[in-house]
Order: C-alpha cells, then sequence, then structure tokens
C-alpha cells in the first residue's frame, strides 16, 4: 500500500540477483520517511551495500517496484550524495577541485555554489580553508574522508547515502565524524541512509535501524531510536544502552 | 628509502639520485677493468675482441660519423615513438569503450609483438622505399605494443566507486573518459611510452640495417662496420646505440616523473599503486 504522505523511499517485494546466483535481494520492503536518519546493519554479504546501489539508482532491481517521493524510480532521478567507504577522491585534482567535480558532470549547464560556498562547506565538514588547494594525497585519511562528505553535499541533495564511511579510521576520528554527520544530518533536515557493521555507531546516530539479514531472510527488524538526550550525556545514558542491547539482540535472534 | 609525508604521515617512496646513478656507473667501470684487463692479460688480438681503450680510441676517430649516425637515429626513433604513442593511445580509448572492439582486435595487437621485426622491416621498406619514413614507420610498430597495453589498462583499471560517482553525477560517456579515465589513465601511458623508448631506438636500427647506406644511421653504420670487419669501430657503434636506447629511457623516465609530480603530485610508481 502506498502512504499518503509520499515517503522518500517506497519499496515493494523488492528482489535483486546478479546473473544466475541466488537474489542477494529477495521480496524486500520498507518505507523511508523524508529527514529520516536510517540505518541499515547486518551481517557481511546480507545485501546492506547492494541496497543503498539500489536506493542510488546505480543499481536495478530484477523485480519489485521502488518509489521515490511518490513516483516510479524508473521516472526519476534520484537526487542522492554518496559517500563511498574509501573516500573515491580524484588523485589529480585539489580538495576545491574534487568539490567542483559534480557540477562540471552530466547533460546541460550546471549551477552550484560559488568557490566561497565551497570554502564554507569545507568549514562545515571540518576541513580549512589552507587545505582547499591540497591534493588528496597531501591529506590525511580523516581529512580525505570529511571531503568525500563535503562533495557528497555539494549538489544539496534530498538523499545522503553512506557506505561504511568510516570503517577504515580510528575510534577518536570516527566520534568526530559521526558528530560531525549528525549535526549536518540535523541542520540540513536531509534523508540520511547509512550502511554499517557498527552498531553503536547505528544507535548513536539514528533514529530508526533496520535489521538486514541475508535473503531470503530481507529485513528482520525495524528498531526505534529513542533521542532524548544529545551529546556525550547521550553516550552514557541508559536509554543509549538499552538501544544498543536491543540492536543486538536483534541482530542475534535470526 | 621511505620518508613519512609531514601532513598525512603516510610513508612516501623516495629516490636517492646520487645512489640510483652511482652504483650503476660502478658496475660499469668494473665491468671495463675486468674487460681491459682480461684483453691484456690474454693478449688476445683486436681483431678477434678489441680492448674498451681500443673502442673509445676508435669512437673517437669516426666521433662524427657517429654523432650524426646517433642524431639521425634519435630523430627517426623519436618521431616513431610519438606516432606510436597516438596511435596507440587511441587505440587504447577504442578498446576501453567497447568490448566488443576489445575481444575483436585485441589478438591483432599481440601480433605487433610476436611477429619478428627483421620480417616486418623489409616489407615496411620494399613498400615505402628506402628511406626516413620506412625506418620511422618501423619505430613506431615497435613502440606501438607496450602503449596499446598499458594504457588501455589504465582506462580500464579505474575504480569502482569512481565509475559509481561518476554514475550519481550522469557523467557522459565523453565526461567520464576525459575526467576520470584518461587522467587515471596517465602513469600507465607514461610508463608504456618509457618501455617503447627503448623499443624504438631498436626500431629504427633495425630499419635502419635493412635500408643499408641510403641512410646515415647507427643500423646502416652498424652494418657498414660489419662488413669492414673494423671490429673496434663495430663495437664503438653498438656502445652509442646502447647509449642513445639508456638516454632515451632515462629522459623519458624524468619527463614522466616531472609530470605526474607536478600535475598529480605523485611519482609514477604512486600513481600507478
Amino acid at each position: 500500500m502506498v502512504p499518503t504522505a509520499p515517503a522518500m523511499f517506497h519499496l515493494t517485494d523488492l528482489s535483486l540477483s546478479y546473473g544466475t546466483s541466488r537474489p542477494v535481494l529477495q521480496h524486500l520492503s520498507l518505507t523511508i520517511q523524508e529527514g529520516e536518519f536510517v540505518t541499515l546493519a547486518g551481517p557481511s554479504g546480507c545485501g546492506k551495500s547492494t541496497l543503498l546501489k539500489v536506493l542510488a539508482g546505480l543499481l536495478q532491481p530484477s523485480s519489485g517496484s521502488i518509489l521515490c517521493l511518490g513516483r516510479q524510480m524508473s521516472e526519476v532521478q534520484v537526487d542522492a550524495g554518496f559517500v563511498f567507504q574509501q573516500p573515491a577522491l580524484l588523485p589529480w585534482r585539489t580538495a576545491l577541485g574534487n568539490l567542483r567535480l559534480p557540477m562540471e558532470l552530466g547533460t546541460g549547464r550546471q549551477t552550484g555554489p560559488s568557490d566561497l560556498e565551497l570554502l564554507q562547506l569545507m568549514r562545515q565538514v571540518g576541513l580549512r580553508d589552507t587545505d582547499a588547494g591540497k591534493r588528496p594525497g597531501e591529506l590525511s585519511g580523516g581529512m580525505q574522508m570529511r571531503l568525500s562528505l563535503a562533495r557528497a553535499l555539494v549538489r544539496s541533495p534530498r538523499v545522503l547515502l553512506l557506505d561504511e564511511p568510516f570503517a577504515a579510521v580510528d575510534d577518536l576520528l570516527r566520534m568526530k565524524l559521526q558528530e560531525d554527520l549528525r549535526r549536518i544530518h540535523d541542520q540540513r533536515g536531509l534523508t540520511t541512509i547509512l550502511v554499517t557493521h557498527n552498531l553503536q555507531e547505528a544507535a548513536w546516530l539514528s533514529d530508526r535501524v533496520l535489521i538486514i539479514q541475508p535473503a531470503p531472510l530481507g529485513i528482520t527488524d525495524s528498531i526505534p531510536v529513542p533521542r532524548t538526550t544529545e551529546g556525550l550525556e547521550r553516550r552514557a545514558s541508559a536509554e543509549f544502552h538499552s538501544t544498543l542491547n536491543a540492536l543486538n539482540a536483534a541482530l542475534l535472534k535470526s | 628509502m621511505t620518508t613519512a609525508n609531514p601532513e598525512s604521515g603516510l610513508p612516501v617512496a623516495r629516490k636517492s639520485l646520487p645512489t640510483d646513478l652511482l652504483l650503476p656507473l660502478a658496475v660499469l667501470a668494473l665491468l671495463l677493468v675486468i674487460w681491459q684487463s682480461a684483453v691484456s692479460f690474454f693478449q688476445i688480438s683486436p681483431v678477434l675482441f678489441p680492448s674498451p681503450l681500443r673502442v673509445l680510441q676508435a669512437g673517437w676517430k669516426i666521433r662524427w660519423q657517429l654523432s650524426e649516425a646517433a642524431l639521425r637515429t634519435a630523430a627517426a626513433a623519436a618521431t616513431g615513438l610519438c606516432l606510436g604513442t597516438c596511435a596507440g593511445t587511441l587505440t587504447a580509448f577504442a578498446f576501453s569503450q567497447s568490448v566488443a572492439v576489445r575481444r575483436a582486435f585485441y589478438p591483432y595487437a599481440v601480433l605487433l609483438q610476436t611477429v619478428p621485426i627483421i620480417a616486418i622491416a623489409p616489407i615496411v621498406i620494399v613498400t615505402l622505399g628506402r628511406g626516413f619514413l620506412s625506418v620511422t614507420l618501423v619505430a613506431a610498430i615497435l613502440s606501438l605494443f607496450p602503449i596499446i597495453t598499458n594504457t588501455t589498462t589504465g582506462l580500464l583499471l579505474v575504480s569502482p566507486d569512481l565509475q559509481d560517482l561518476f554514475r550519481l553525477n550522469q557523467a557522459t560517456r565523453w565526461q567520464t573518459l576525459i575526467h576520470l579515465r584518461v587522467p587515471a589513465a596517465l602513469p600507465y601511458l607514461l610508463s608504456g611510452i618509457r618501455i617503447s623508448s627503448g623499443s624504438a631506438i631498436v626500431g629504427a636500427i633495425v630499419g635502419e640495417f635493412f635500408v643499408g647506406s641510403g641512410t646515415p644511421g647507427l643500423g646502416a653504420l652498424i652494418q657498414r662496420k660489419s662488413a669492414s670487419l673494423v671490429l673496434s669501430e663495430l663495437y664503438a657503434v653498438v656502445l652509442i646505440s646502447t647509449l642513445l636506447g639508456t638516454l632515451s629511457f632515462g629522459g623519458i623516465s624524468l619527463a614522466g616523473e616531472f609530470v605526474l609530480r607536478r600535475w598529480f603530485g605523485m611519482s609514477l610508481g604512486e600513481a600507478r599503486r
């Protein structure tokens, strides 16, 4: 049933297989509302990243339907920014050059932020103005990931899709990046969909966590995350630990 | 030798020029000493096996002839290498755009590598005549294959994430080629040109060898000196030919490193990693 207020994504009976192999996604149905922060969590090989690529329009499902804001996905171009597990930057371009890239691609005249606005965006994700002229090879891993996040935001997308973006960074940096991500989500009211193995990260960032198990099980749980407190206080709260326990239990029960 | 990048803390390969240059030169000096000592000790006739000193004396005697020949060969090889680079790069572009084209034509590209150049050279010379053009074409043919394979690899070996990024931004095929595949393939193209630079010199010399006295290149000089049995002069020509190949390889390596450092901020080795 299609909801009355158009959801950001409404998937019905979605399946996807690569060639003749067993399906990666099977009879999957879910709804993600606009402005929601949803995390897809589950074991390796359960199809989390595949689902994210389907939502980005990078993969075509074998069957089923996807509505994006009430319209068939095949009829619309998803207005999405994507952050990969690796920063995926062009090493021959400067940081600013990498940020300009999305505006240089596509057919027709692209309008986008000015260089001053791009510098402001860099500051929002924790980069300095002096980093603008540096090539990715001159930036640390964390700074590269921040730049990758900034690039995903350049076109002011309605959806931000993140595929385990903080998997390769250390714990301290991970926490800082998580803070930045949640702040950006709240400031922009972005629909944000994150793929992660890390349940702490899921409990910390999300409004809702979807537990995915390998096909044919699919989405086995949808766990809402209460957010009555924020900041460091929240990490120590009973509410946060209770959410974490619920996620652990949901993941282990299948 | 490695050092840490002060910004990222990542290890960066650092080359030490004196060591890179001095070690091979020391080996060369040692070989020359052994060669000279062996010829003197065993009293080998210079007609059979001239000593390095005798080769140097002979080289000095024909220095103008050698210089002219080396310049002519270098010009033919450089022109051939340019032709090979253009043709090889265009072929690689075609190979990277279509699997069908790649499957249909790649076996014929391999033929360029497997057919012996001493078989191709006479055919080219008979077809195009005994001149600079024929020599250039032989050099181009011999330099083509490494450029095709390296550039094709570079054009295809683009990170899947970056390809997805371009698709997400609705990049056209042309934009993907220009903004992603070509810059990503540049280190591979430069590596191909570096390998081909030596092949182009060999190609030019083989071409000149078959053209004969019609051209004053090193190949023709080798042919003349072989026929006249002045071994010390023949050795001098061979020495200059080798030196030309080494200089060409080294010069193109340095130019490649300069281009990558200037435009990419990385060395050839780092860029291909």
